[in-house]
């Protein structure tokens, strides 16, 4: 349970995504229902072309190179929008990616560790970075860990987030893993067949909250995971890793499902992942509250890696905004889906405590809850 | 249908995909996914390991949840595919 005393607060976050790099024009299109999808060419054998690809980052880059371009500028955004000086003392970046260009190109760091301290050394940063691969949760996972170093005192500010860019290899991956849609991702839709690839960055700005000398976008109140151990790439459909996960955010924000007024759900589109959250949430929410879902990778793509902190950005600025975009690609919601669903317009929202849920391929579910500022 | 398909089918997926299940004990409709216990990885490596042993292609539109759901509906598609490609070459 968090006190006042070692509440960690967001101060600054920057995206880099299919619908462009600005929050404030990337929200408003996430309201209107946009969708950075376009059909994309592919050499191999794969079941859609379709996938969602950041237009800031030239194409004509190598992938490695894109990768590096992305996490960095994103990173340096965060840091300009929250005031701090990446060389200044007890900065530490916490880089989370999937797992990189590996299957694509030959990068010039022999691992992942590498490539992220050559990040952290590009945009200034004094310390040695941290980078967390966990699959779709390595975003969410690196806000957790950012959380938990601060509340510990190993840290006096973090940038946590994630990045990853679109390559022919996952693109075939998840094409033969049948985890890619044939038709459009429709998360919590009856007709829901698979998901669709994204690329991009997310970062946020986490510091000790010091009601005092700053303003904060949002706090992060409580984060929580749990891994299904079911297997290497489905998710355990009773939804109870899932639920763990939330609970355990839940409890380490002090807070009751019964408080979180809005969630930004995975919502990958898959039928499994369908079934999974469809368990998870009746399961959590059964007795208690009814907060309004929203999902947001009909507009962006499943960005692997950065998708968590994509998602949690996005949460936040529901929070601060008062309002929720609508779920793109659904028009008939599965009946059986225990919660309200935000569906063909964007809908006020109230809420003062919100929740994004990421499940990640090798089961790693992760929970984290924000608070909107006053 | 060829029990020589079946037999063979069989022995790959006992020997290459490690499942747990005895050979003369993997029925003509038991689910490959819901019995056997393939997972999505496994469905992927049985694909390409049929196109191997039995010399055929197997596209997008026949990679389907329904022609891989049990042997017999895998074997009849292998057999479709091989008639396929013997009647293109005759």
């Amino acid at each position: 349970m968090t006190t006042p005393a070692d509440r960690v607060c967001v101060t600054g976050m920057a995206w880099t995504t299919p619908l462009g790099d600005s929050l404030e024009r990337v929200w408003q299109r996430l309201l209107s229902g946009e969708t950075g999808m376009t059909p994309m060419p592919h050499p191999g054998r794969i079941r859609n072309t379709l996938a969602a690809l950041t237009p800031s980052v030239s194409f004509d880059l190598p992938p490695h190179e894109r990768l590096s371009k992305m996490a960095a500028a994103t990173i340096e955004r965060a840091l300009a929008e929250s005031g701090n000086d990446p060389a200044g003392p007890g900065l530490l970046l916490i880089l989370g990616t999937s797992f990189g260009t590996y299957l694509e190109d030959d990068p010039p760091e022999s691992s992942l560790h590498a490539w992220a301290d050559r990040v952290a050394r590009n945009v200034g940063a004094g310390v040695a970075p941290i980078v967390v691969s966990t699959a779709c949760s390595s975003g969410s996972d690196a806000i957790l860990l950012g959380a938990e170093l601060i509340r510990a005192g190993a840290a006096r500010r973090c940038v946590c987030g994630g990045v990853d860019v679109l390559t022919a290899s996952k693109r075939l991956n998840h094409s033969a893993l049948g985890t890619m849609s044939p038709t459009t991702l429709r998360a919590f839709d009856v007709r829901c067949d698979g998901t669709l690839l994204g690329e991009g960055a997310a970062f946020l700005v986490l510091e000790p909250w010091q009601a005092e000398s700053q303003v904060a976008l949002a706090w992060l109140r409580g984060a929580g995971s749990a891994n299904d151990a079911a297997g290497m790439t489905a998710p355990d459909s009773t939804g109870a890793g899932a639920r763990h996960a939330m609970e355990r955010s839940l409890a380490d924000a002090g807070l009751q499902p019964g408080d979180i007024g809005v969630i930004n759900a995975h919502g990958s589109g898959t039928p499994l992942n369908d079934a999974t959250e469809r368990a998870a949430y009746r399961d959590l929410f059964s007795a208690d509250g009814r907060p309004l879902v929203f999902a947001t990778k009909g507009n962006l793509g499943h960005s692997l890696g950065a998708t968590g902190a994509i998602e949690a950005i996005a949460l936040v600025l529901a929070l601060r905004n008062r309002q929720v975009p609508p779920i793109v690609g659904l028009e008939q919601p599965d009946p059986e889906f225990p919660l309200p669903l935000s569906c063909r317009q964007a809908a006020p929202c109230d809420a003062r405590f919100g929740l994004t849920l990421t499940l990640g391929f090798g089961g790693f579910d992760t929970s984290l809850v924000f608070e909107a500022p006053p | 249908m060829r029990d020589d398909l079946v037999s063979a089918l069989r022995r790959l997926i006992v020997n290459d995909l490690f499942v747990e299940v005895p050979e003369d004990q993997i029925g003509l409709d038991d689910g490959l996914m819901s019995v056997v216990g393939l997972d999505s990885i496994g469905f992927v490596e049985l694909r390409v390991l049929c196109e191997r042993q039995f010399n055929v292609q197997i596209n997008e539109d026949d990679y389907t949840p329904e022609n891989f759901s049990s042997v017999r509906r895998l074997v009849n598609l292998i057999e479709r595919l091989q008639l396929g490609q013997a009647a293109k070459s005759a």
